[in-house]
């Protein structure tokens, strides 16, 4: 049982402050605050300082609450359309294989099918009989296309 | 399986069958039909009487660089010839034989037989480029002469 030099010493006024006591303790402590100016003061003064303090703190993880909540929201909304972006991003990959494919197979066509530009005469002439007629061998200035002019007249 | 996989599913097959088809579209036509080689002959008669230049040998024409002011196409006939295959074109007064022996390279290699008036005029084996032209010209026909304007494609 706590006597009122006891109270006065903080100790069983803390942990009423604090909402610890019960029974005897809790009306006995009380009483005393009742007839004691000074630990009325100090509840007084206690009950202000955790009024304001509880008020703070509830306000503070409302708002970090509401400020977590909407992060999370964010960010799984984030992830999800990084993941359906990756999704499309595959099968966008996937679509690009078969056109790799042609892109290769033209590569490898070019390669080996396309000649390039001449460097020399559209035709050789490998063997040339002519019947009495003078024939001569040609060759335009641009297009170096091959001609053969027969003069019948010799 | 949702709406967007489906979607996505059926992007892919698309592509997948664009770039057969692409594939498709870049095999060589020798390839499907067998060996073998086009030959176009264009059978012009030149002249210096008159200005009129057929539409369909301007390009020659101006390539040439003949003395002559008229081009009058008389006919024109392609080929198609395998290797040691013959074919005939017929002209006024003669016809040009000629004779695919194959292919060296880019080129095509060609026995060409002119015959005029029942006598071989001129014979001749030629390599010419795959889609280019050799010239032949120089038979006199009427007040004119005689050009063969000859390409091969393989």
């Amino acid at each position: 049982m706590a006597d009122s030099q006891t109270i006065c010493g903080t100790e069983l006024l803390s942990r009423y402050f604090d909402g610890e006591l019960d029974g005897d303790d809790l009306k006995k402590v009380k009483s005393h605050i009742d007839s004691c100016d000074s630990c009325r003061n100090r509840s007084s003064e206690y009950a202000g300082i955790t009024a304001g303090f509880d008020s703070l703190l509830s306000a503070d993880f409302i708002g970090d609450d509401r400020v977590i909540e909407e992060k999370v929201i964010a960010s799984i909304r984030k992830k999800s359309s990084r993941s359906a972006g990756w999704k499309n991003f595959i099968f966008t990959k996937r679509s690009l294989v078969p056109a790799g494919l042609a892109a290769s197979v033209m590569i490898i066509f070019m390669a080996f099918f396309n000649t390039p530009a001449p460097t020399g005469p559209t035709a050789i002439v490998s063997s040339l009989i002519s019947n009495g007629s003078r024939v001569s061998i040609l060759e335009t200035p641009e297009t170096r296309q091959t001609i053969i002019w027969i003069s019948e007249n010799g | 399986m949702d709406n967007k996989d489906k979607k996505d599913r059926m992007s892919y097959s698309r592509a997948v069958l664009a770039a057969v088809f692409f594939i498709l579209m870049l095999i060589p036509s020798f390839a499907i039909a067998g060996p073998g080689i086009n030959i176009n002959v264009k059978s012009v008669l030149a002249s210096a009487n008159g200005n009129s230049i057929d539409p369909r040998l301007k390009s020659m024409a101006s390539e040439l660089q003949f003395r002559y002011s008229s081009y009058k196409l008389l006919g024109e006939k392609s080929l198609r010839l395998s290797v040691n295959n013959s074919g005939s074109v017929s002209f006024p007064g003669g016809n040009m034989n000629l004779t695919v022996k194959g292919i060296e390279g880019n080129r095509a290699v060609i026995d060409i037989e002119i015959i005029k008036g029942g006598s071989r005029m001129l014979q001749t084996s030629v390599k010419l480029l795959n889609n280019k032209k050799i010239t032949i010209g120089g038979p006199s026909h009427k007040d004119g002469t005689l050009i063969f304007n000859i390409s091969a494609s393989f």
